[in-house]
């Protein structure tokens, strides 16, 4: 299982200090929900698919743009919901289908989802995980939470190999009946005793990797050091200042 | 000859690397069975698992596992899967999922050890909560939060309500079966 | 100067239900003088890793147990100390390094224990550098562990003992996933170091010779001392006669195959070729499987050899319809087989038997088959559950998951025997079990007929009994020789 969103690429991303890129995805999320034109919310969302398509390339926006077209879609479908009272676009006999204000709406929604998305994916395709996690304790994360989330990563490829080893043993010591194994109701049979032998697998795991983590010096009262470190990064307050500013001037630019 | 004192399961105040392999181990877990069986709909992104796992974390452990556990797991699963977006509401509906499902069929330990049923009426009250919190978590904080607007939230309900549905009752049945076939669990708790 | 000193140590773990279980270690005693290397020689289950274990202070902390006895790490009193106090003192390699990894980078492994100890960063990148490179991990730094083969996790295991480098080494079969250069080369360290080591181990390896002071046996619960030669003899593989007193595997096949009534079946593999891409960080040429001819026959006993990644699991997976292959055929009884048909006819005992375990008692995992098969009374059932309990030496009552892995293989084996499967593929049996029990398991299923094909990384297990041996190298499966 693949456990690292991180893309290889190229731009001025994958050089910034984690820390001032979260605060720069923070930021454009909430500048996109504040009262500003139609027009800056577009130009936002367009913008952060530009800079996927020179970050990342062609194939992985491809990606991300399908992976929510289809909410898009429906977003859009929705259109006739919106602003009933407004100018109608158009009619159908005598009844309003949809007005220029609920298309427009809805187009809103749609940017601004693209925008979130697109800089939720940006910041965690140009940021490795080791990184992204020494960025969360300078946010004064406590290293417990961080090294219970580097456990899970490490925990994760381990569970899932074991969990499609569980499915074929037990594929194997059911065999193939002359029934029908197709029917919904069997296959549900099926499951209980692969989830029940794949959880208490994993349950197993759980004193042995305590073990290992004190044996390995952690509960220790001296104060661990950091073998990675966020210094080789320069001025990441700067930036995130820079960052900030450049959200404030187009906010008082195209509020509405 | 000196008898040595027994060293108490670390689950106390001498130390938390046992609660961290806990809630690590669970939220993999979580995680695993988020994404190893996908079901995509047009849109949340897919059905699966998850609340299954998380009500089996709810009925066999405390609250406060259950919550980080649900948090987390469903949290890094949308991160992992390509809907880093989506992970800051599933984090909020699927903690309070994992909370409240674990608080409504908390059983002592004695209680435990006596045929690990959860009265009946429980189960059914933890059904309409799980189902309340998850389908109206994504609904509202879909709509708003996630701007994708209160209509095409609406047609997330009907695969949160039955995911959140199922999940209970299978996650009742896998924790009686898992407590029986691996009674150690206990001391984990 | 001591460096462990063991007195009067008695060790029982919990019990999860109504019985008491038998202690394990018995009013144990032990000496370990400033440098000195101990080798500990136990058949499984002789309480090696549960020793191992106790001395690092690490149960009963995380598994219950009661634990008597005084000991003593550098004259620290072992019972006042929390495993984290023992980091500099006492560290523990253990025999399945999957369980002990923290970390997603082997570089990460290596630095956590020395960011618990405080040291700066500088000082630790030079250690893991140093480590990585004495023990040929450097190109897998920024791999994870997960990636690594089996023989280079237990060296990325000793890579994390070296950068610790404490007073004293516990390596329990830590000799065990290495190939013979490996092997040498850690025989070498060990010999050469001024540290304190204690290496446990089920056999008795040739690069063992010389490189010990004292040579112990663990067995019934205390150590008893004995010398080089006595070692050797106990602990490496002995006729087959001496396991197999007038079994039918010493008969000739012919004679095998007459007093076998039912009926007779075949798998035969011809021309595969399979394909698989592979995962790791290098960009390698695909892993391709070839095997040109394989075939096993009912009452047959056919081994396959090979070292850890050599394609073993991949061409066991798809003789048992698991996985799908690109060219050649598999052929059922003459017949071209479909993954259906190799799912219901061949059976895969997985290394780990946990992955098919998951009822509360020991009648209810052999009687869960039997049942769902639809064509056995509640009467018949219980017949055959308890002669087969009673043949594999099994508890109807125990909980399977409580019980010793060694024990857990057996009940794996004897699922499969109420199964009948005509064919079953044994991975890797003389590892998890002493040798008279893996000869007795063969034994009873060649009895009731099943073509056996045994998987092992030791080339003298079953070598008497084998009718064919087949190796695998690179992918490629060829024979060896036929009896």
């Amino acid at each position: 299982m693949n456990v690292s969103i991180f893309k290889q690429g190229k731009g001025p991303l994958y050089l910034l200090d984690p820390r001032s890129k979260v605060m720069l995805t923070l930021y454009l999320c909430v500048y996109v929900f504040l009262p500003v034109t139609f027009a800056s919310v577009v130009g936002v969302a367009l913008f952060s698919i530009g800079i996927s398509l020179y970050s990342l390339g062609k194939k992985n926006t491809l990606t991300i743009w399908l992976s929510v077209l289809p909410m898009l879609i429906i977003m859009l479908i929705f259109s006739p919901l919106y602003e009933r009272g407004g100018t109608p676009l158009w009619m159908w006999g005598t009844t309003v289908v949809l007005t220029k204000e609920g298309l427009l709406q809805s187009l809103i929604l749609d940017f601004r989802f693209l925008s979130i998305t697109f800089a939720w994916s940006l910041l965690f395709a140009t940021t490795k995980m080791d990184e992204f996690m020494l960025a969360l304790q300078a946010f004064h994360l406590p290293y417990k939470a961080c090294l219970t989330i580097s456990l899970v990563f490490r925990s994760i490829p381990d569970i899932f190999d074991s969990f499609n080893d569980i499915i074929d043993s037990h594929k194997l010591r059911r065999g193939t009946s002359t029934k029908v194994q197709k029917k919904v109701r069997h296959r549900l049979k099926n499951l209980g005793p692969t989830l029940t032998s794949a959880l208490v697998v994993s349950l197993r795991s759980i004193p042995t990797l305590a073990m290992s983590l004190e044996a390995r010096g952690y509960g220790l009262k001296t104060k661990r050091s950091q073998f990675h470190s966020l210094d080789s990064y320069r001025h990441h307050y700067l930036y995130s200042l820079v960052f900030f500013m450049i959200f404030v001037t187009l906010f008082i630019l195209f509020q509405q | 000859m000196k008898i040595s004192k027994k060293i108490v399961n670390g689950m106390g105040t001498t130390t938390s690397a046992l609660h961290i392999a806990l809630i690590a181990v669970l939220t993999a877990v979580v995680v695993v069975f988020t994404l190893i069986i996908k079901i995509p709909t047009p849109t949340k992104g897919y059905l699966n698992l998850a609340d299954l796992a998380i009500c089996f974390i709810a009925f066999t452990f405390s609250p406060l596992t259950a919550f980080i556990t649900g948090a987390l797991g469903t949290g890094l699963a949308d991160i992992l899967s390509g809907f880093p977006q989506w992970a800051p509401i599933s984090f909020i509906v699927h903690g309070l999922e994992g909370l409240c499902v674990a608080c409504i069929v908390r059983r002592t330990k004695e209680q435990m050890k006596d045929g690990l049923k959860v009265p009946a009426i429980k189960i059914v009250f933890a059904m309409i909560v799980c189902m309340v919190i998850v389908t109206g978590g994504y609904y509202v904080l879909g709509a708003t939060v996630m701007s994708i607007g209160w209509a095409a939230a609406a047609a997330g309900i009907p695969g949160n309500v039955a995911q959140a549905g199922i999940g209970v009752v299978i996650g009742y049945a896998l924790s009686r079966s898992v407590i029986k076939a691996y009674p150690p669990v206990q001391g984990l708790l | 100067m001591e460096s462990l000193a063991i007195e009067n140590l008695s060790f029982t773990y919990k019990s999860w239900n109504e019985k008491k279980n038998q202690p394990l270690l018995e009013k144990l005693n032990l000496t370990v003088l400033s440098g000195e290397k101990v080798l500990i020689l136990s058949p499984p289950e002789g309480g090696k890793t549960t020793f191992s274990r106790i001395i690092n202070a690490l149960i009963p902390k995380f598994i219950d147990g009661n634990l008597s006895g005084n000991i003593h790490v550098n004259d620290k009193v072992l019972t006042d100390c929390q495993p984290y106090d023992l980091v500099r003192d006492i560290c523990y390699v253990s025999q399945n390094p999957l369980e002990m990894f923290v970390s997603t980078t082997c570089e990460n492994e290596v630095a956590f224990p020395l960011e618990s100890l405080g040291l700066d960063s500088h000082c630790i990148a030079a250690t893991v550098h140093r480590v990585l490179e004495k023990w040929g991990l450097l190109s897998f730094a920024k791999a994870s562990p997960f990636e690594l083969s089996g023989g280079e996790r237990k060296r990325l295991l000793l890579s994390v003992s070296s950068a610790i480098d404490p007073s004293i080494f516990v390596l329990d079969e830590a000799f065990d996933d290495l190939d013979a250069t490996w092997r040498n080369f850690l025989a070498q360290e060990i010999k050469t170091s001024d540290k304190t080591v204690i290496t446990l181990s089920a056999r008795y390896l040739r690069q063992f010779e010389g490189v010990f002071d004292k040579v112990l046996l663990l067995e019934k619960g205390t150590l008893h001392q004995v010398t080089e030669a006595e070692a050797r003899s106990l602990f490496t593989h002995k006729t087959i006669e001496s396991y197999l007193k007038d079994s039918l595997l010493l008969h000739p096949y012919a004679s095998r195959v007459s007093a076998y009534q039912g009926i007779r079946q075949e798998v035969r593999v011809e021309g595969l070729l399979a394909v698989r891409k592979r995962e790791s960080i290098k960009d390698e040429q695909p892993f391709v499987m070839d095997c040109a001819h394989f075939a096993v026959k009912s009452c047959e006993v056919v081994r396959l050899i090979g070292s850890n990644g050599s394609g073993k699991s991949t061409f066991s997976r798809i003789a048992c319809g698991l996985d799908s292959f690109d060219h050649g055929s598999i052929f059922l009884n003459g017949k071209k087989a479909t993954d259906q048909m190799l799912q219901s006819n061949v059976g895969y005992l997985f290394q780990n038997p946990d992955y098919q375990i998951f009822l509360p008692t020991v009648y209810e995992e052999l009687a869960w088959g039997l049942v769902n098969a639809g064509t056995y009374t509640n009467k018949e059932i219980r017949e055959k559950v308890e002669q087969c309990t009673a043949l594999f030496s099994l508890n109807l009552q125990e909980t399977p998951t409580t019980m010793s892995f060694a024990l857990r293989k057996k009940l794996q084996a004897a699922v499969y025997y109420l199964l009948e499967r005509p064919f079953l593929i044994l991975d890797e049996l003389d590892g998890a079990m002493s040798y008279e029990d893996a000869y007795f398991i063969i034994s009873e299923l060649s009895k009731k007929g099943c073509a056996l094909i045994i998987i092992t990384h030791d080339d003298q297990f079953a070598q008497e009994i084998a009718d064919a041996t087949y190796t695998v190298h690179h992918g490629v499966l060829e024979v060896l020789d036929e009896r």
